[in-house]
């Protein structure tokens, strides 16, 4: 679990609800911010039920129809669910859930077969760099022997990071996606995954082997990834404990997790670990959508998800608005300049993503923008960071905005109680 | 028998003395904003451009040994520039802390040195390198626009200290005579690198000094000191979780000396121990023989004890890292290595909470987001 701590051990002094203007309580605009994330992860499991109904229509009649029909719904699953990871910082609840659904990057020769001139045949880090479960009934890992003649949800779960190697992914949106798609054998060129629908006919017509164990395989970790959002969904709903969470106390704690996800996957993990880490090795493996070349989309709906819960606003997949007090609201009421410049820097890290959907929707998916020599391209993705970077500088003025930080000092554990350190 | 006191009791007790008679601090009112003007003034104007000086001056060296030995590969020519490689890595860990302005931009930290390399990039780019050896790569300029991870100190770590890539040089074989100019080629953009951080250093300072209302990217000093905070408190994480971190692993078994920093080079300590010099120097204000004591984050500090207390507890830390050898395996050799590495990440530990408490807090510059937040 990783969450930013912007409040070092300073005291919290609440001056929420003093302000001179007309601003919404806490109260109000944090049970906006669990609206919305209701409906995000409401939707995101709408979303993945879909393509669990498509996945299990194309193990049934395997066809390029129905492989067609799966990916387009894997596509349209991650709008929804991108737009909740700014959730993810910030509310423990859900970081240490979330890896179940959304881990990155994998090493796919865990699941299946791969090009091994490219992937390579071993890792010094990973013993299970090529177990290919699809492809071995048992299983020999660090000298534990695994029985794998059932793929099922089980089995899914108990390989997910084994040997506590966050690189064997073997459930989410990207083992499917790696399923669905295949590796990438273009490097930096055009051209996403490969896989042919025929990697799940029956009989003579599989190809690579294994089509039924990688259809049991497909089912299985779409099976999962349901129940995974439904839990995290419930969480949400009146009652549940990531709502609780948020809403208990004065606000403050529940304002300093809107903060802290904004902030963090703005900084660290979307414009740091997703997108400049890309930029600065030039390297297709550094994507986050690797397989499919969705990439693009899934950092434009983590730039408008930020943007949503500073606004109070979410449109969703069927169209309709979920919409209520904001922070945006909060910090106009303290300080009219910062919303104003935020929700301009917001805007434009919104757009800078969207330049990056419209380029690969002309044909040149983020892998090729990060291409080494390609300075135009590069030049797109680093506008993103950029953008990203400087949103951030603004959310950390919020935390002075809306009284949050009052950093005061409180004395020094290190003198005042040594034994507190121990 | 001697008794050998842990580190813990060791801090511990130096904090507990120097605390007698302290009363407990009631609530400070804010520092106003023209305090931390000096500071800044200080910390970027005059301690660190003759530390870029240096940096520079030491990578124009390597680049020179680095095509002497080119010229004329012999054993001799190679320590050389191993030996030029580890006085450029000495003081560019010393300025690696200082994350802000030029050193970050447009990712100039990470093309001076790419790493952790979580992902193994650095590996299977380098082994598909040497099976292309495209010429781009022999080309200082080209290889400036090349993966991160393929320039920089840890690519010239491999291409010198690796096994085989030394005798492959010295023979001139059709990999040596790839590597020496592909050695050369980074040594050379290195030089390149410093140059440009050295030349951009003085606005960034400039500006930084000149933080206010009027400014668009530092809107109070204080606002502006806070990435100096950042820089220290950020520096102490990376060291503890990081660079001591992964060779630690999760147990002894686990260990593993390949996951440090410099491994090759056998100096991951050794970066450690300069780490440290450079981290001081954003509290103190001195920097070698550079700046002057009390005039870093120090100055805003109103309590002389917490100070003493704070200097004396870093001296101890570096202390052991200094009496410790340059390189993680050599100690993990050790009956007691593990333990020993482990109280090592304690005590950086037990900094980064006194900066976290007692810095932060006198300071009122605690916060923010960092780049550590994302996976």
């Amino acid at each position: 679990m990783k969450i930013a701590k912007i409040l070092g051990t300073a005291a919290l002094v609440s001056t929420l609800g003093a302000q001179a203007y007309a601003a919404p309580a806490a109260k109000d605009v944090l049970t906006t911010y669990a609206d919305i994330a209701h409906a995000g992860y409401e939707d995101s499991l709408i979303t993945a039920k879909a393509l669990q109904a498509a996945i299990d229509e194309l193990v049934a009649n395997p066809s390029a129809a129905t492989f067609d029909a799966a990916k387009s719904a894997w596509l349209a699953s991650r709008a929804p669910y991108q737009q909740t990871e700014v959730y993810r910082f910030g509310n423990a609840i859900v970081d240490d859930w979330e890896g179940k659904v959304n881990a990155w990057p994998l090493d796919e020769g865990l699941i299946d077969y791969v090009e091994t001139g490219l992937y390579g045949e071993e890792s010094e880090e990973n013993p299970a760099y090529t177990a290919n479960v699809i492809a071995n009934p048992t299983l020999t890992i660090s000298g534990e022997t695994i029985d794998a003649s059932t793929i099922d949800a089980a089995l899914l779960e108990s390989l997910h990071e084994i040997d506590d190697v966050e690189a064997n992914v073997a459930t989410g949106y990207h083992a499917i996606e790696f399923l669905l798609w295949g590796q990438d054998l273009h490097g930096t060129d055009a051209g996403a995954g490969e896989r042919k629908w025929t990697d799940y006919a029956a009989g003579d017509d599989c190809t690579n082997g294994n089509c039924d164990r990688r259809g049991e395989y497909l089912q299985a970790a779409a099976d999962l990834m349901v129940s995974d959002l439904e839990w995290i969904t419930e969480q949400w709903a009146e009652g549940g404990e990531a709502r609780e969470t948020v809403l208990e106390g004065d606000g403050v704690p529940g304002l300093t997790a809107i903060v802290t996800g904004m902030g963090s996957l703005s900084y660290g993990e979307l414009g740091g670990e997703r997108t400049k880490l890309g930029l600065l090795l030039h390297d297709p493996e550094e994507e986050h959508d690797c397989f499919s070349d969705n990439t693009h989309n899934s950092h434009y709906y983590d730039a408008l998800g930020i943007q949503n819960v500073y606004l109070g606003r979410y449109t969703r997949v069927d169209g309709s608005v979920v919409e209520g007090p904001s922070l945006s609201d909060l910090v106009a009421a303290n300080d009219a300049g910062l919303d104003t410049e935020l929700r301009g820097k917001l805007a434009a890290s919104v757009v800078a993503g969207k330049v990056m959907v419209t380029r690969a929707k002309g044909g040149e998916a983020f892998d090729q923008l990060i291409a080494m020599g390609n300075e135009d391209g590069n030049a797109v993705v680093q506008a993103f960071v950029d953008a990203l970077v400087d949103q951030t500088k603004s959310i950390e003025q919020i935390i002075a905005a809306v009284g949050i930080d009052g950093i005061e000092f409180e004395g020094s554990d290190s003198l005042d109680n040594p034994s507190a350190v121990n | 028998m001697i008794f050998k006191p842990s580190w813990r009791s060791l801090l511990l007790s130096t904090t507990t003395v120097l605390a007698v008679g302290l009363s407990a601090p009631g609530a400070k009112a804010d520092i106003p904003d023209e305090s931390y003007q000096p500071v800044l003034a200080h910390l970027l104007g005059t301690v660190m451009p003759p530390k870029l000086d240096e940096f520079h001056t030491a990578t124009e060296e390597l680049s020179e040994e680095f095509r002497d030995f080119c010229s004329d590969p012999d054993n001799g020519g190679l320590e050389d520039t191993q030996a030029a490689y580890h006085a450029a890595m000495d003081i560019w860990q010393e300025i690696q802390p200082w994350r802000m302005g030029p050193l970050v931009a447009n990712g100039r930290d990470q093309h001076i040195e790419y790493w952790p390399d979580k992902h193994g990039t650095a590996a299977r780019q380098f082994r598909k390198l040497m099976f292309d050896k495209p010429a781009a790569y022999t080309d200082p300029e080209q290889l400036a626009g090349a993966s991160a991870a393929l320039q920089g100190f840890p690519a010239l770590e491999e291409v010198l200290f690796a096994d085989d890539h030394g005798d492959q040089m010295i023979a001139a074989d059709e990999d040596g005579v790839f590597l020496c100019q592909y050695g050369t080629a980074i040594a050379t953009n290195l030089g390149t690198l410093s140059g440009e951080l050295q030349a951009e250093w003085p606005e960034f300072a400039t500006a930084m000094e000149n933080a206010g209302p009027d400014s668009m990217d530092y809107p109070s000093a204080k606002f502006a000191a806070t990435d100096l905070y950042r820089a220290l408190h950020e520096g102490l994480l990376i060291i503890s979780t990081q660079k001591l971190a992964r060779p630690l692993g999760e147990n002894a078994e686990d260990a593993r000396a390949s996951r440090g920093e410099s491994p090759l080079a056998g100096r991951s300590l050794r970066n450690i121990e300069h780490n440290l010099i450079g981290l001081f120097a954003i509290y103190d204000g001195t920097w070698g023989d550079v700046g002057e004591e009390g005039k870093g984050l120090a100055a805003l500090i109103d309590n002389s004890l917490l100070d003493r207390s704070f200097k004396l507890n870093w001296q101890t830390v570096s202390d052991t890292v200094a009496d410790l050898p340059p390189s993680v395996a050599e100690v993990l050799d050790q009956s007691d290595g593990y333990a020993t590495l482990s109280d090592l990440k304690g005590q950086i530990e037990f900094l980064t909470m006194l900066v976290e408490n007692d810095v932060g807090g006198n300071t009122q510059l605690g916060g923010g987001f960092n780049a550590l937040d994302g996976d």
